[in-house]
């Protein structure tokens, strides 16, 4: 090979390499992949025929496949009587008390919530859609579906594994593994913690969930601890924002956001929220995404101090949320 | 051919040999400086990134420096200090150091994906791909150089 060949053949390589190295990045972080729209799953559910994604195979059923069509801008629930402040909600169907408390110099908000029946949890999604990359803020698909209280979900459009089932629709069924733990819940209302290499999505449908969420770990079991001191989610090895959802009793849940990475909050490990989970009285408990992501609104205003960026106060933008309302 | 021809045939493949030989121990010198560049700037990407990754931390972020220093400097280095003696060590041929250096790129590449797709808490099964791509272009440098002569190795016929 002459030099000159072999200086081109370099260059050409290299540049191939960062090109490919590009895309790569894009099509992790950026462009929008298997997509689905909330709106044709819902009209399958009502004419009762079943389809596959392109990342699995997905069926429909289910009492709540909710849509924005059936919500309103205003929120709420069925109710016109509801008696609301800035830190509570109540009418015939639902009842939210939010508290902020300090915890390991770790501020804290806890929003207690009973309902009438599991309908009026439900999950939303970025862009009214399923699929990789699609985002928008907590607060602006809180808005889209007209919830009263609302904290991100597991941002499962940024991995490509990982059960998951919304408002009664399996949208992926490849497992991430064993060392996955999903919340489940189930169509009375109740929720267990479930390890992917142990159960198909499919055998948790015809159980009756769902909901399936896929981020993790599972804090609280039949009221127990399920972590320790040293436990983190991936590598992370700090304090940090986080959201976690729980379960007192069928119908009585708990959604808690804590503030992290700033010097008034420095933020909760998963031992530490574990405990301020069990300590709100919850026999079930899942840790959902958290840093950037940790964020709780209550009729349409943000409730805590969300970090992007850094330690930037502002919301990031996440695949989808867990909401109370109709 | 008599025999002052054949001398003169013999010094002259000679002389190409010595200047393709220098030329070659020149760009190994070369590529011992650029991976050992390379060595530091990995490092100095991860110092950076470790600040604003909130204590998330991948090893294949943490040890991204290891390839161009293990697979790199490492091997060129030994290959520099050796050329230092003549006929000590085969030096490499152009086929052999373009595949085995973008086989580096591609390995580095990967990890530095990896690193940043396990500190965000995601996979992309692309990245496995330029892992496996790396490892091939690796083998054929490799196999190239236990194959393949370079220029400087050409026989030549005695002057005696």
């Amino acid at each position: 090979m002459k030099w000159k060949t072999h200086i081109a053949a370099a260059i050409v390589g290299t540049a191939l390499i960062t090109a490919y190295s590009g895309y790569t990045l894009l099509e992790t972080f950026v462009l929008p992949s298997n997509v689905v729209s909330m709106k044709s799953v819902s009209a399958e559910s009502t004419s009762g025929t079943s389809s596959s994604t392109s990342s699995s195979s997905s069926s429909s059923t289910s009492k709540k496949s909710t849509t924005s069509s059936t919500t309103t801008s205003s929120g709420s629930s069925s109710s016109s009587d509801a008696v609301v402040t800035d830190k509570s909600y109540e009418d015939d169907n639902i009842k939210i008390t939010i508290k902020e408390k300090t915890v390991d110099d770790t501020q804290v908000y806890i929003a207690d919530i009973y309902v009438k029946d599991s309908s009026y949890l439900n999950s939303g999604l970025a862009d009214n859609s399923f699929g990789e990359n699609l985002k928008e803020k907590t607060s602006e698909i809180t808005s889209n579906v007209g919830a009263i209280l609302a904290i991100n979900g597991d941002f499962y459009g940024f991995r490509d594994t990982g059960y998951v089932m919304r408002n009664g629709y399996l949208y992926r069924s490849t497992s991430a593994g064993s060392d996955q733990d999903d919340l489940v819940v189930y169509e009375n209302g109740t929720m267990e913690i479930i390890n992917e290499g142990d159960v198909t999505a499919s055998e948790l449908k015809e159980k009756g969930a769902t909901d399936i969420y896929s981020f993790g770990p599972g804090l609280v079991s039949n009221g127990k601890i399920l972590v320790s001191e040293n436990t983190e989610v991936s590598q992370s090895m700090s304090s940090n924002p986080r959201t976690a959802i729980g379960m007192v009793e069928s119908g009585h849940y708990a959604m808690i956001v804590s503030d992290g990475r700033t010097s008034e909050s420095q933020g909760l490990s998963l031992y530490e929220l574990a405990g301020v989970m069990k300590d709100s009285g919850c026999t079930v408990a899942y840790n959902l995404d958290g840093g950037g992501s940790s964020t709780m609104v209550f009729n349409g205003t943000v409730v805590n101090k969300p970090t992007t960026n850094g330690n930037n106060i502002s919301e990031r933008s996440v695949s989808d949320i867990i909401y109370i309302g109709k | 051919m008599d025999t002052s021809l054949k001398d003169i045939y013999a010094q002259k493949k000679n002389m190409i040999n010595s200047k393709e030989r220098s030329k070659i121990e020149h760009t190994i010198r070369q590529d011992f400086i650029i991976t050992l560049a390379g060595t530091g700037i990995c490092l100095l990407f991860f110092l950076i990134y470790d600040q604003f990754s909130h204590n998330v931390r991948s090893m294949y972020m943490t040890y991204l420096f290891l390839w161009p220093l293990i697979l790199g400097a490492f091997p060129y280095g030994i290959l520099t200090f050796l050329t230092r003696r003549p006929n000590s060590i085969r030096l490499p041929c152009n086929e052999s150091r373009l595949f085995y250096n973008l086989g580096l790129e591609s390995l580095t590449m990967s990890s530095l994906l990896r690193g940043i797709f396990e500190i965000a808490g995601t996979a992309s099964i692309f990245q496995t791909y330029l892992m496996y791509g790396g490892i091939v272009l690796l083998i054929i440098g490799i196999m190239f150089y236990a194959f393949l002569p370079s220029k400087s190795e050409i026989p030549t016929k005695s002057t005696t």
